[in-house]
């Protein structure tokens, strides 16, 4: 099982979720960038052959990342991050009760409040509704640098100096998250539902219209982009919309241009780009299983 | 956001490995073996320290074995077994299993009549990302407080991520108080020939399993080692104690900053205690007893601090269900 989601049990969701989560590897691992992918293993063989005793190895290993990377910063002058690795989990914890999103809120806030950190994040952490992407960047601005270093170090007989930069070098790789709302994957769903049965089924284009609404209001709720002025405006266009089915006028075409605007506000907050933790040792984990 | 991503670009530091909480969930696609990665990188500390470290982990660990509970944990598993069952259509089995659930909880309600949480899975990790420097703490709590304040709990989350620096101790536990009411119903339900409803009854009941966490803060940890060493040093190196003690001190303020029992008076009565000793070393004065009752206080304060039980982050309780 990759993923596991605690509040949405009926499969129809989980598919949802599924296919997003797919869209969102195929995305990611299209990003990824094999020279390197490559200047990563060469530096790992060029520590390996450092704690050997195998300095010629060194060099060469050192010497192909070096040329990898020079490829990387001829083809992408203005990059910074370049992405080498990715991993996509779907993290959906939050209650879909209103009134437990809004406690545990209420909770979180008094906890930052008085500094309580550990609580407050234990509790925020049951606000995430995500498919939520890392992903592992090579940074082209420092790592070339260090790779020279290392192998000037190497020359100089310094093999352990030369060890430790390159270990440094692997420590500066950059995680960055992007995160997918999954109430605005839900919303977008009940939209696309909506849409293909306006014409047939008045009462249940108006239930999934409003499932729509509830979906964004749990999206923002739960903090995603929740400044964002765009959630008024979609709301105002869904119930919109609401008003002409019950009038029972032609919604094609409202539909059409909300379903469209609705993707752009997704993909907008789907892309923010996070950095993510810090300093991620998590040096062990015991698990004392029943 | 801008602020976030200058603020850590900034920082230039790395961030390979997996964490904890998400581990549960992970899908990896292309990963980069990051255990290859050895992240040596904010908070290097001495192997003498690592030692205490995984001496306090194997603590951890043992501790949360032992509390486990065999016939909660026999429970869980024939609930499981009920639910495959139904999904092959095996109904007698499932009530079969349900009988053996019903039973265990039986048991368990007979001999914990005041219990409310029986654990039934423990996990215990080290984690350990937050700064050493309390300029780049304040930095992160500063920004925490805006990101909660702006609701930008995505956010706010990656923040308070950056601030952790514990031996975390995550149990599942099986609610007494619902759980076994939820196999009867679900065994009615298999009798009356319900078997869709039997089966989501169980699944619900197994998401019902309540996590808490504990956290053994690790600058309490290294504050109690370098007053340990502090103590044998007195005597023989009075400026190596003393910067021992200093240091101390600036992890007790550490594990303040970061919000460990953050409200706690204790934080000042050691505070001055360390500073006493440290004159009392620098003075030449013999500072065996003073050290010894220190140490002992300090021993019960991180005691009591790691004792907390706190509601836990339910992903554990995830990991639970998708063994399933």
């Amino acid at each position: 099982m990759n993923s596991t989601t605690l509040n949405r049990p009926n499969s129809q969701s989980q598919q949802e979720i599924e296919q997003e989560r797919q869209k969102a590897t195929n995305e990611a691992q299209s990003s990824l960038d094999q020279d390197a992918i490559a200047a990563i293993d060469e530096t790992r063989k060029a520590i390996t052959a450092i704690e050997q005793g195998k300095t010629q190895d060194a060099l060469q290993a050192l010497e192909r990342a070096t040329g990898k990377l020079d490829i990387l910063l001829a083809r992408y002058p203005d990059l910074a991050l370049v992405p080498l690795s990715i991993q996509v989990t779907v993290i959906d914890l939050a209650p879909l009760d209103f009134d437990a999103v809004a406690e545990i809120r209420a909770a979180a806030k008094v906890a930052v409040d008085v500094d309580d950190f550990p609580t407050g994040r234990a509790l925020l952490h049951n606000l995430t509704s995500e498919i939520r992407t890392s992903a592992v960047n090579l940074p082209l601005e420092t790592y070339p640098d260090a790779m020279k270093e290392a192998a000037r170090l190497l020359h100089q007989g310094q093999p352990d100096e030369a060890r430790t930069e390159l270990k440094l070098a692997l420590s500066t790789l950059v995680v960055r998250e992007q995160s997918r709302p999954i109430p605005l994957i839900f919303a977008l769903a009940n939209l696309a539902a909506a849409t293909a049965i306006a014409e047939q089924d008045q009462d249940n284009t108006l239930k999934l219209l409003k499932e729509a609404r509830t979906q964004l209001k749990l999206a923002k709720e739960l903090g995603y982009a929740s400044g964002d002025p765009e959630y008024k405006e979609l709301e105002r266009a869904i119930k919109d919309i609401e008003r002409q089915v019950r009038a029972k006028e032609r919604t094609e075409g409202p539909f059409a241009k909300l379903r469209e605007k609705f993707s752009s506000f997704f993909n907008r907050v789907s892309r923010v780009n996070r950095p993510s933790h810090e300093s991620q040792q998590t040096q062990s984990q015991q698990t004392a299983n029943a | 956001m801008n602020r976030y991503h200058r603020f850590f670009r900034g920082l230039q530091v790395l961030l390979v490995g997996i964490l904890f909480s998400s581990l549960l969930f992970i899908a990896p696609v292309h990963a980069v073996n990051s255990a290859a990665v050895s992240p040596e990188t904010l908070n290097q500390v001495d192997t003498g320290l690592q030692q205490e470290i995984e001496k306090e982990r194997q603590q951890a660990t043992a501790e949360a074995e032992r509390k486990l509970d065999r016939e909660a944990i026999a429970a869980i598993e024939e609930t499981k077994k009920a639910i495959a069952a139904i999904e092959r259509g095996k109904t007698k089995e499932a009530i079969a299993a349900l009988e053996r659930a019903t039973g265990k909880i039986d048991i368990l309600v007979a001999r914990y009549p005041e219990l409310a949480l029986i654990p039934v899975e423990a996990q215990v990790a080290i984690i350990d990302f937050a700064p050493q420097d309390l300029n780049l703490v304040e930095r992160i709590r500063n920004q925490v407080k805006s990101a909660v304040n702006a609701e930008d709990f995505p956010a706010a989350r990656e923040l308070l991520n950056n601030l952790m620096s514990e031996i975390r101790t995550a149990t599942v536990n099986l609610p007494l108080e619902k759980y076994p009411d939820a196999t009867k119903q679900a065994a009615r339900l298999l009798n009356e020939g319900k078997i869709d409803e039997a089966k989501g009854v169980l699944q619900l009941a197994l998401s019902t399993l309540v996590v808490t966490e504990q956290a053994r803060p690790l600058p309490l940890v290294k504050a109690h080692t370098n007053l340990a060493t502090a103590v044998t040093l007195a005597e023989k190196d009075r400026d190596a104690a003393q910067r021992l003690l200093e240091d101390a001190r600036a992890q007790l303020k550490l594990a303040q900053e970061l919000g460990y029992a953050r409200g706690d008076r204790e934080y000042a009565v050691f505070d001055k205690a360390i500073k006493n000793l440290e004159q009392q070393v620098k003075a030449r004065e013999n500072t065996a007893g003073a050290f010894a009752k220190l140490q002992e206080q300090f021993s019960s304060f991180f005691n009591r601090v790691s004792e907390v039980v706190k509601p836990g982050d339910s992903s554990n309780r995830a990991e639970a269900r998708s063994e399933e």
